[in-house]
């Protein structure tokens, strides 16, 4: 059996949506438990919050894992990214008031939720500045003034456009990530590579139609 | 820094007296690894660099091996086996103050270039962790060159590179969507180029198409079958896989390289491989390859696997004022039997004390009253009262129901 560590909420959601298009028989509302199996019990699964999906993992408590690149950046996951789910794919950005004149200041405060991520950011692009870290309705920053500018994840930019922010610079693609511990990709190396070709038949099939 | 309460402490002790049991039943011998040493940039990436009174740069030990070969070199005139018992400080941005001190055990084996000494340097580390509790392993073994021989005739770009280590060292076919696609499918290959030994030696003779390659590959079934003549109690059957994707962080080793997971807590418990060149940089020549364990990780699968409870103290006695002097001749009767006994006068706050590490980090309390002791059993979690005579009795009758050191 594989127990895999899914992330609540819509990721959760959609993986198990790609299971059952494979034929994985998953029985309609048992993600309202924390604990479910498929129904041949090979496939075992736990919902946890998104930041702890690579602790289970990692600890081997869970073979594998389901989660944003966003959340495997901060969290510095040292095991395998075996597979890139395509789910809830984003971009982290750069963004501010349109007014805001980031490339001529040489410090910049940035709020977000992805403190390390940003750190690593400013560092690349050679900019000074402080990184505030926030946990949520990062969009507030500029406009109540406890940041200069923002790092977030950016999916229709709806959000950014209700608070008069725009996308100052695109850091890096985001999405889900099935993920591994080494271990256990070693030890369980068969049933896990056969759900990976299960999940890869996914997107040959969608290329195809 | 390193912070181990008295338990981890003493089951650190334990561990090192262990590698060192082994190490000297296979004839080698302790090597003493400096604090501190002359900074080289090619070997001190991660250390903590410290400027001298005279002026020199000199690195705080983040790696024992590089020490350890430099000490030993004038002396190697052959064969010569060491082992080392160590502490090690890196720079680590995750720890509270950036730096990580770690403990670390070894064993190194110079002057031989034979994969017979490949085969004893992982089985010694094998034995180690056998001998600890920590069975539930499994050992992978690979060749720096094959890796790299591998990249080499496939001619990849250099902007490629970043993108193909990140690929080997997640897994991660992703990462290459970009090469082309007869560089893509021999990734893709040497990906999930893992399992059993004579599989991936059968599926890797395949992409073995220069001499360095093939000669890797025989390398490693020659050092996976010396490990199974060496291993006479077959501590590593059925846990040995060989996976052609196995990098390590330092850029000394030049040619097999093995890791040793525990299966219940996923992590690392022991890594090395071999490191021909590395005597180079003292100015000697001389082949080598060693392998270390890593005690923090060892610690975390023995507390997980609660096995613990062998290297706690086994009594701690109270005794009252009053009853110094039999509370003494029972104390002293225990230890000449071989339990390990803390004795203490009852504390002011004796409920509160009780909570702490001090009592709580022993097997059982013995409360010496006039007549009879409460014994307070912390492993069982039962509380009986019993005659001083009548324990004594129990535990010469049955002492290994006490785990005794």
């Amino acid at each position: 059996m594989l127990t895999i560590a899914l992330s609540k909420g819509r990721v959760a959601n959609a993986f198990l949506e790609k299971l059952r298009v494979r034929g994985i028989a998953i029985e309609p509302g048992s993600e309202k438990s924390l604990q479910f199996y498929d129904s041949s019990m090979q496939l075992k699964f736990i919902l946890v919050k998104a930041d702890d999906v690579p602790t289970y993992v990692q600890s081997a408590v869970a073979e594998l894992g389901v989660v944003g690149s966003d959340v495997l950046k901060e969290y510095e996951f040292d095991g395998y990214e075996l597979l890139d789910l395509k789910i809830g794919s984003c971009k982290l950005c750069l963004a501010g008031p349109a007014t805001h004149a980031y490339y001529e200041k040489t410090w910049v405060t940035v709020a977000s939720k992805y403190p390390k991520s940003t750190e690593l950011f400013l560092k690349n692009s050679g900019k000074l500045g402080t990184v505030i870290k926030l946990n949520g309705s990062v969009e507030l920053g500029p406009v109540v003034g406890i940041s200069d500018v923002i790092v977030d994840l950016v999916e229709s930019g709806r959000t950014l456009r209700d608070n008069n922010l725009i996308v100052i610079e695109e850091i890096e693609d985001v999405s889900t990530r099935l993920i591994s511990n080494p271990v256990a990709y070693k030890t369980k190396f068969e049933a896990i590579n056969l759900l990976i070709e299960r999940l890869r038949n996914i997107e040959k099939e969608i290329l195809h139609v | 820094m390193l912070n181990l309460n008295a338990n981890e402490f003493t089951l650190t002790n334990h561990i090192f007296q262990t590698l060192e049991t082994i190490a000297k039943s296979y004839g080698y011998e302790a090597v003493f690894t400096e604090t501190f040493g002359k900074y080289n940039y090619k070997m001190d990436t991660g250390a903590v660099k410290i400027m001298a009174p005279s002026g020199d740069l000199l690195s705080l030990k983040s790696d024992p091996t590089p020490h350890a070969t430099k000490q030993i070199a004038p002396l190697c005139d052959g064969y010569l086996k060491t082992y080392y018992k160590s502490s090690i400080v890196t720079l680590d941005h995750k720890a509270p103050i950036g730096l990580k001190e770690s403990l670390q055990g070894g064993f190194e084996y110079y002057g031989n270039s034979g994969t017979e000494s490949d085969a004893e340097i992982i089985l010694l580390n094998c034995m180690v962790l056998n001998k600890l509790g920590v069975q539930n392993i499994h050992l992978d073994i690979g060749h720096i060159f094959f890796t790299a021989e591998l990249i080499k005739s496939l001619n990849f770009s250099d902007t490629d590179l970043p993108d193909i280590e990140k690929a080997l060292r997640k897994r991660s076919v992703e990462s290459i969507k970009n090469l082309s696609l007869h560089q893509r499918k021999s990734l893709e290959k040497l990906l999930t180029l893992t399992g059993s030994p004579i599989e991936v030696i059968k599926k890797a003779k395949t992409l073995a198409t220069t001499p360095t390659l093939v000669e890797s590959l025989d390398q490693l079934e020659s050092i996976i079958n010396k490990i199974k003549d060496l291993d006479s109690e077959q501590i590593t059957k059925h846990k040995i896989a060989l996976d052609l994707c196995l990098t390590h962080p330092k850029s000394y080793y030049t040619g097999p390289l093995f890791k040793i997971y525990s299966v219940d807590t996923g992590k690392t418990v022991a890594q090395g491989g071999r490191y021909d060149d590395l005597s180079k940089q003292y100015g000697y020549e001389f082949e080598a390859c060693g392998g270390a364990i890593d005690i923090k990780n060892i610690i975390e699968v023995i507390k997980m696997k609660n096995t613990m409870t062998t290297y706690r103290t086994n009594f701690v006695l109270i005794y009252d004022e009053e009853l110094f002097n039999p509370a003494l001749d029972f104390t002293n009767w225990l230890r000449k039997k071989g339990f390990s006994v803390k004795f203490n006068l009852r504390p002011k706050d004796y409920s509160i004390a009780l909570q702490s590490d001090y009592f709580k980090s022993v097997n059982q309390i013995l409360d010496f009253n006039d007549g009879f002791i409460k014994v307070i059993d912390q492993l069982k979690n039962e509380t009986y009262r019993i005659s001083p005579e009548a324990l004594k009795s129990r535990l010469v009758s049955n002492p290994t129901s006490i785990s005794i050191h």
